[in-house]
């Protein structure tokens, strides 16, 4: 299971959940995606934290001011960030750095598709649940409807258009065409962005390490025989 | 089949959309960059039966970044009465979608409530109060069904049998795409981008709802993230449009997942008590079912004819079937994959398993022998069935499982682990696969002899864009790589290509297409005639070469031909089609051709089960699905579709159920986690296995009919295989592990 889900699931916790606890937008999206990024930063530690008995420190994504309380960091943030609107970021995406501009509270999904227009990233459930939007960052997959695009700053991140030069396909994305694995089509980039995580990890993976790996997406028009032996089948 | 074919049925034929989706390409509706374009957020109620007394939107609209807002008092498709819990009352178009989520948090409602009425059977009370606005009471639409004397039928039966059977469960599709859609209304015209599987019905309905002549509305449908049934409603484009009107900008309508779970339609549940008599050797004689349906709060719901299934595979000279259906506070209940006939066929197997046991009988030799004999055809009607595959179904499934040897009585074969094992099989004639409406078709040839297809429909899965290109390589004697998909669900250009629903449209779109291409043929033989100084009946093609059918070594490719046709500025090839009504193109039994007939589709699914009787926890060792497309047109898609419906039988079977809090209304388990669909953890992946059987179509283009749906249709077979697993029924779904205990005595 990603990091990313196991997370929400043990922490029960969501970007929009904690919109609508915290009342204020701003502050509150950053504590859960903080978490993220730590497990994206690849310390064994983080992958099974849950995020209630992670956070002891509340940190301001603007200005990395630590916060006992949700409470302290959202009057910080009001007081010192509210008026600041948009920030201007540098994304490196697919290899190409990209200077763009984004509130704090924004999406890596909402920044890639609608200010990149990397429309490959698909949102399904937006908090943390289909995987429709999984990216690579930094070599490991991640729900990037869970990540605010303000913190990627310095993180290397592949969505699907980067996996092929546009002329030919990856040897993933020939595996899937090859094997038929997909029908709507509306998952499917979600999926290989975790395969490719994965299989640049284990290149000969079982059976069930696929299975296991590709497990926090959902493809309701019932591909996922096709796609596990897809990516198995790349292994070796 | 008889017929030999150069493209159609061929493995090595890929779908055509693939590239586009691995390389995320392929577009949806939300997938448009435009200049200045605002989100839409919506507002649901909190209450499941209330009228609005008062809406006040000023502080959504005070909050920045916020640039329109619309309630049930300016748009067309809310309503003052609220009749669900998760009802739209409002939406919000703001600069992001964060803000118009935290706009439509802001919108305040003062309700007058009433009386709630959630479950079915509160609803089949009559002294429940009404649910909603029909004054004729919550039970709708009862409706019965006769043939013969079944009360004199089951009087002369030797073993009558009887079970409640249900309900089955009530649950939303939560395909992946949440409805969506863009819309841009610039001074008296309106461009829709569409998640929806019917741009043309979209855009009469939608010229309804907003007062814009159809001529002035420009849909364009999409990729599509998943049908399943939904993606009907027009909501998002008309709620997308409206504010977009107000604001002047144009406006994407994304779902969220807990709009999508309340809005969108659901699958509706589904109780029955059945009853059936047969003779000792265990011919049916008599069948009575009353069947109990909860539509949410729509009487317009689908449910009707549970008894479809049995009905339309096995023979009986006497029955009664009534089918009633109540409304309750729910959402609105719609098509679901193959709408009525899961439930209607777990009527049908479980009745007939619980038959076989009391007889002792095996269940696949009391289905083969109770199939309707002679001409196959609608017992109460008499119209022929245009393809009748299920013995051969029955009998593939047999192979591939091995039914005969590893059948054992209930309850008594335990496996080396100590788990007990069981198998079940089962197989019926679907309606889901037939001829609806004419549409239209468009063939359009290139210079270079190559082909481009265009439909005014949107894009649900590659199968149908691929099917429709074998066909019509097929007809034209192209290569399949030789045949492109062109425009294609634009309602500005293409013609009606009808609702991707009811798997209708390899059947359906695909004679359109046929005819299409037939009506381009005529034009390239009739020059390829004049170049090659003969007649076009004299001509044959394949593989892009156009030959004497008395001397194939007279050659003229389609390149040459349609290059000479168009010279240096000319017109191309274009043909058009439209489909044909259900009628046999080649005759069956005493039917001659042009008889109107049915189209239904054979499928049918045997599998093997783990029962642990200490944890009720199910394990599948086998599932095998078996489908009759008629002919198999494009190969790899049947097959996909069978394989996704392995899985949707496991949902449907073990996971699938929206929970609502009996008195509120409230969905309690929105989102994936907790409206659980299998994963490739969950779900049985490795023991799913696709089988096709083609006996062919009297009706269909090619000998085809559709087949997208049926192969999801016996999920209780599974429950048939706990049967045979642990000798106890269960026949409420989805199937926890708490219900086997329960059955068991355990829980």
């Amino acid at each position: 299971m990603p990091e990313n889900e196991r997370i929400n699931r043990d922490g029960q916790i969501s970007r929009r959940q904690f919109i609508k606890g915290a009342g204020i937008v701003v502050g509150s999206t950053a504590v859960g995606s903080s978490v993220l990024l730590g497990a994206c930063g690849g310390e064994e530690s983080t992958k099974t934290v849950t995020v209630t008995k992670a956070v002891d420190k509340y940190v301001c994504p603007v200005d990395n001011m630590q916060f006992d309380t949700l409470a302290a960091l959202q009057a910080h943030f009001e007081s010192e960030h509210a008026a600041t609107g948009l920030n201007t970021i540098a994304l490196n995406v697919n290899g190409k750095e990209y200077i763009t501009e984004v509130k704090p509270y924004w999406s890596l999904t909402f920044v890639l598709r609608e200010k990149l227009g990397l429309y490959g990233v698909k949102q399904g459930c937006g908090v943390g649940e289909c995987g429709s939007c999984t990216v690579i960052m930094d070599g490991r997959s991640v729900y990037s409807c869970m990540v605010l695009a303000i913190e990627c700053q310095g993180h290397q991140i592949k969505t699907v258009e980067g996996l092929s030069d546009g002329i030919t396909l990856s040897s993933l994305q020939q595996a899937i065409v090859d094997n038929s694995a997909a029908q709507c089509g509306f998952c499917t980039p979600g999926f290989i962005m975790s395969a490719r995580a994965f299989l640049d990890d284990n290149s000969n993976p079982t059976m069930d390490e696929v299975r296991e790996a590709l497990s926090g997406h959902v493809c309701m028009c019932g591909e996922l025989k096709t796609i596990v032996d897809a990516v198995h089948g790349l292994g070796g | 089949m008889a017929q030999e074919f150069n493209v159609i049925g061929k493995v090595d034929c890929l779908d055509k959309q693939h590239p586009a989706i691995v390389t995320g390409r392929l577009d949806f509706a939300a997938d448009h960059p435009l200049a200045n374009k605002l989100y839409a957020a919506t507002a649901l109620s909190k209450e499941a039966h209330a009228r609005i007394l008062s809406i006040d939107t000023s502080q959504a609209m005070a909050l920045p970044g916020v640039e329109a807002v619309c309630t049930y008092e300016d748009c067309p498709v809310m309503y003052q009465t609220i009749l669900y819990w998760g009802q739209e009352i409002a939406a919000v178009a703001a600069t992001d979608p964060f803000i118009a989520e935290q706009a439509a948090q802001l919108i305040e409602v003062e309700y007058e409530t009433r009386p709630a009425v959630i479950n079915m059977d509160e609803a089949f009370d009559p002294n429940s109060p009404l649910v909603g606005v029909w004054p004729d009471g919550n039970v709708q639409n009862v409706s019965e069904i006769t043939r013969g004397d079944a009360e004199q039928g089951f009087n002369e039966a030797d073993v009558v049998v009887e079970a409640d059977i249900g309900p089955t469960a009530y649950y939303q599709h939560m395909r992946i795409e949440p409805e969506s859609a863009l819309a841009w209304w610039l001074e008296d015209e309106v461009y829709m981008h569409l998640h929806n599987r019917d741009p043309f019905g979209k855009r009469t309905e939608t010229s309804l709802l907003l007062g814009v002549p159809e001529h002035k509305l420009h849909l364009f449908g999409h990729g599509c993230g998943g049908s399943h049934g939904s993606v009907a409603n027009p909501n998002p484009q008309v709620i997308a449009a409206v504010l977009s009107k107000k604001a002047g900008k144009p406006v994407e309508m994304h779902y969220s997942r807990h709009a999508d779970i309340t809005q969108g339609a659901h699958q509706h549940e589904v109780a029955c008590h059945a009853k059936l008599g047969a003779k000792q050797d265990g011919t049916f004689v008599a069948c009575d079912l009353n069947a109990y349906g909860n539509g949410g709060h729509n009487p317009a719901s689908f449910i009707r004819n549970m008894s479809a299934s049995f009905d339309n595979t096995f023979a009986c000279p006497n029955v009664k079937y009534v089918d009633r259906k109540c409304v309750t506070n729910r959402p609105e209940t719609a098509t679901w994959r193959n709408v009525t006939e899961p439930p209607s066929a777990t009527f049908s197997t479980t009745i007939i398993d619980v038959l076989a046991d009391e007889l002792g009988m095996n269940p696949l030799d009391l289905r083969l022998k109770n199939l309707i004999q002679g001409t196959p055809k609608n017992q109460n009607t008499g119209v022929v069935f245009s393809s009748y595959g299920i013995k051969e179904v029955l009998e593939g499934l047999d192979q591939a499982i091995d039914f005969r040897t590893k059948w054992h009585a209930p309850g008594t074969k335990t496996l080396p682990d100590g788990r007990m094992h069981g198998i079940a099989l089962t197989g019926h004639m679907s309606t889901f696969c037939s001829m609806w409406d004419p549409v239209g078709a468009i063939v359009n040839m290139t210079k270079d002899g190559k082909a481009l297809i265009s439909a005014g429909i949107s894009r649900t899965g590659g199968g149908t864009v691929t099917a429709m290109c074998c066909i019509v390589a097929e007809m034209l004697g192209l290569k399949f790589d030789d045949v492109n998909v062109g425009d294609w669900g634009n309602t500005d250009v293409c013609s009606y290509g009808g609702m991707q629903a009811g798997s209708s449209r390899t059947i359906t779109l695909g004679a359109g297409f046929y005819n299409a291409a037939k009506n381009a043929k005529e034009d390239l033989f009739a020059h390829a005639a004049k170049l090659l100084e003969t007649t076009p009946d004299n001509l044959d093609a394949k593989d892009g070469v156009i030959f004497l059918k008395n001397n194939t070594s007279k050659t003229i490719t389609h390149a040459e031909v349609c290059a000479s046709f168009s010279g240096a500025r000319g017109a191309t090839i274009i043909g058009k089609g439209y489909g044909w009504t259900p009628q046999l193109i080649e005759p069956i039994g005493e039917f001659p051709v042009g008889s109107p007939c049915i189209n239904l589709n054979a499928c049918g699914t045997a599998v093997e089960v783990a029962v642990d009787t200490s944890t009720g926890e199910v394990e599948i060792l086998k599932l095998v699905n078996c489908d009759d497309p008629g002919v198999a047109i494009f190969r790899r898609g049947a097959e996909h579709q069978i394989l996704g419906c392995c899985m949707i039988q496991e949902g449907e079977a073990l996971y699938y159920e929206q929970i609502f809090d009996d008195t509120t209304g409230a969905t309690l388990n929105i989102g994936f986690l907790d409206h659980r669909h299998p994963t490739t953890l969950d779900s049985a992946v490795d023991k799913h296995e696709a089988l096709i059987v083609e006996t062919g179509d009297a009706c269909g283009p090619y000998g085809c009919h559709g087949m997208g749906e049926p192969p999801c249709q016996s999920y209780a077979v599974i429950s048939s295989a706990i049967f045979n697993a642990i000798g106890e029924w269960v026949t409420e779904y989805p199937i926890y592990p708490w219900r086997i205990l329960k059955a068991l005595g355990k829980a």
